[in-house]
């Protein structure tokens, strides 16, 4: 072994000290925690989009096709679907806005038709809080749990619908009936309840509603796993007649999502400054390191230690504390990861914020979610910045006149 | 003649704020191989200065520097560092050991940045060991030896790698009296020993007196001292 890289492990691992100097476990430490934050960050911040993704994506699909608000046939939609093999469900919906009147009580909900013959590509049964969608008939109604605590209804009682064409009716002097429905199933999708339609009935039951015959609103997609929906969107784009076209889940409620963008976009900012603090800590570790040991690299210098050697001795040090600290902050990171929600509690009763966290987050587990690109990208760049945060001040220090770095108070 | 160090005109200057000094002006010294030569001087005279500038450690402002037949003044201390390692070895006041390596393997690093083999390093270091007389304390790490017992390590390290000259600046400055004399016996034996010549910086008129030529640093300028007395 090379005399420089000798005396690198020498200086982390001096003789006679079993456990490594002091000074390698404080900057390991700096490494690790650098590591172990990003790894934490990363991966919560990961999770947190693909819970979003999943829930979106379970309850809307990965594609919808609409007439841009016209009704059409749904089987000008289903031709191009069916040559495809990536889809596993495609399911027809009409949607709309409705009267309901209990007890003299009008509200107006936004209003969903299903076939219910279909019920497992609607995405709609693991909301369901009570009945089933399949136990869904024509003259039935599923109400959300909103909507039934607001005009205080629950599972058998009635309700009386009115929709917006019966206004029309009411021109010609004609006498208004509402349609009586039997609320057979509550659900709850505890988010986002602007994008939850207060009721859902049979679509024929919205067609006849809204004089549809047969046509509907949009046609719900659901891909197969792995499947991309973006070139699901845009080879069906190609394919669909004038009129029809295909949307991702994103850009059919990107309305509504924008305060998700927003949210991410911040996340994304303030993930900088914890990279940068990350990188802060590892470079400052080796800064240290360098600094501290100036003279004696003025001795080996004025002992015929070349510049090159001298810079890879601290090169090779602070890959050896990278190594190590990535290690140490992967490890801790995982472990931190596995056990988060157990942690989360202890905090959060320990604070009093555990009942505000269940109330106010649709996420009281925290979801995490890595990828092996994700840890690549984290342990290479932490090696890479432990090797060269030692470079510079080691060339600095290499450099310099072997009587200047004597010179030097450390 | 052929000197195995020597250095013609020096000239060093340093500026402090506005203020230059003018630290050595004309310099000329001739080191002959194995001979003793002390400098003497007050505190700030230079003394630091001109070692530092003969083991090109520090750039001079004129002057011309040679090792054995060899000029050094320009070159680049990177293409220096190996051939200083061979030719100078270096004694500090405040010994400068490796703290993380024990008294052995600091003589050892020093043979193998001269460019030995592991084996040829460690046998030589230690005969060297025995000749300072510390064959007992290989294993202990500098913070466990003495201020004199650093020195003695300190100067098996410095001739490791059988240099021609060893420079010393003031070895004996961090030790007692006792201790200092024993230092002083050691480096003039060692270096006639190792055939070495010996330029030694210090305060001590006594440790003065011992080398084979005096001279004393004044007012930038280097004075022989009893020239005349020590002619043979
Ligand atoms: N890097 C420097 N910058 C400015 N002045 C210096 C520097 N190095 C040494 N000096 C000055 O040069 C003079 C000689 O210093 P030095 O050679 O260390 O003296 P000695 O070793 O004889 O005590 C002192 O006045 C000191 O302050
Ligand atoms: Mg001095």
């Amino acid at each position: 072994m090379p005399w420089f890289l000798y005396l690198a492990l020498k200086q982390l691992f001096p003789s006679g000290k079993r456990f490594g100097s002091f000074f390698f476990w404080a900057s390991t430490l700096g490494v690790a925690l650098g590591v172990a934050v990003l790894v934490v960050v990363q991966s919560v911040m990961g999770g947190f989009g693909q819970e979003h993704r999943d829930r979106m994506v379970k309850l809307t699909g990965e594609v919808v096709i609409d007439g841009n608000g016209r009704p059409f046939y749904p089987a000008a939609a289903m031709g191009p679907l069916s040559e495809r093999d990536d889809v596993q469900a495609a399911v027809p919906m009409a949607n709309g806005m409705v009267m309901v009147m209990y007890r003299n009580i009008p509200v107006f909900p936004q209003i969903v038709g299903v076939d219910p013959t279909q019920a497992d590509g609607y995405g709609w049964d693991s909301f369901m809080k009570q009945g089933q969608l399949s136990a869904l008939y024509d003259d039935s109604v599923a109400v959300s749990r909103t909507l039934a605590d607001q005009i205080g209804v629950g599972i058998g009682d009635y309700i009386e619908v009115y929709s917006p064409l019966m206004l029309e009716g009411l021109k010609q002097d004609e006498v208004i009936l509402p349609r009586e429905l039997e609320i057979v199933a509550i659900y709850d999708v505890d988010w986002y309840e602007n994008m939850v339609p207060g009721l859902i009935v049979t679509l024929r039951t919205m067609q006849d509603l809204y004089e549809l015959n047969d046509a509907v609103h949009s046609v719900q997609v659901r891909l197969k796993p792995g499947s991309s929906e973006i070139d699901a969107v845009q080879e069906l784009n190609r394919q669909l007649p004038l009129g029809l076209r295909a949307l991702t889940w994103k850009q059919r409620f990107a309305s509504q999502l924008w305060v998700l963008d927003f949210e991410k976009t911040m996340m994304l900012f303030i993930n900088l400054f914890i990279v940068a603090v990350a990188v802060f800590a590892i470079a400052i570790a080796q800064l240290l390191n360098v600094v501290r040991k100036t003279r004696e690299i003025g001795i080996l210098g004025a002992m015929g230690a070349r510049a090159r050697e001298l810079v890879i001795q601290y090169c090779f040090q602070g890959f050896c504390i990278g190594v190590i600290g990535t290690t140490v902050g992967v490890v801790s990171a995982v472990l931190i990861l596995t056990f988060r929600n157990p942690i989360i509690d202890v905090l959060t009763r320990a604070t009093g914020s555990y009942d505000t966290l269940v109330q106010f987050y649709f996420f009281y587990r925290l979801p995490v979610h890595y990828t092996v690109q994700d840890f690549v990208v984290i342990i290479s760049s932490a090696l890479l910045l432990s090797t060269l945060a030692g470079l510079i001040p080691a060339l600095r220090a290499a450099r310099m006149r072997p009587a200047e770095a004597l010179r030097t108070e450390a | 003649m052929h000197y195995v160090l020597s250095v013609d005109d020096i000239q060093k200057r340093f500026r402090s704020g506005p203020r230059e000094i003018q630290v050595l002006q004309g310099i000329h010294l001739y080191v002959r191989p194995g001979e003793s030569i002390s400098l003497r001087g007050a505190s700030g005279s230079g003394k630091t200065t001109l070692l530092n500038i003969m083991a090109r450690m520090e750039d001079a402002d004129g002057g011309t520097i040679h090792w054995g037949e060899r000029e050094v003044t320009a070159q680049r201390s990177s293409r220096l560092a190996r051939v200083r390692a061979r030719h100078l070895g270096m004694v500090f006041q405040s010994y400068y050991l490796v703290p993380e390596l024990n008294a052995l393997q600091n003589v050892v690093l020093a043979g193998r940045i001269g460019g030995m083999k592991r084996k040829e390093a460690l046998d030589r270091a230690r005969e060297l060991m025995g000749l300072v007389g510390l064959d007992e304390r290989e294993h202990h790490l500098p913070t466990q030896l003495s201020g004199g017992e650093r020195q003695r390590v300190a100067v098996a390290r410095a001739l490791v790698n059988r240099p021609d000259v060893l420079l010393a600046d003031e070895p004996t400055g961090n030790l007692d009296e006792t201790t200092g004399d024993l230092i002083m016996d050691l480096l003039l034996k060692v270096c006639q020993d190792q055939q070495a010549a010996l330029v030694l910086v210090t305060h001590s008129r006594v440790f003065a007196a011992r080398t084979e030529r005096q001279y004393e640093l004044h007012a930038g300028t280097l004075h022989e001292v009893g020239a005349e007395t020590s002619e043979d």
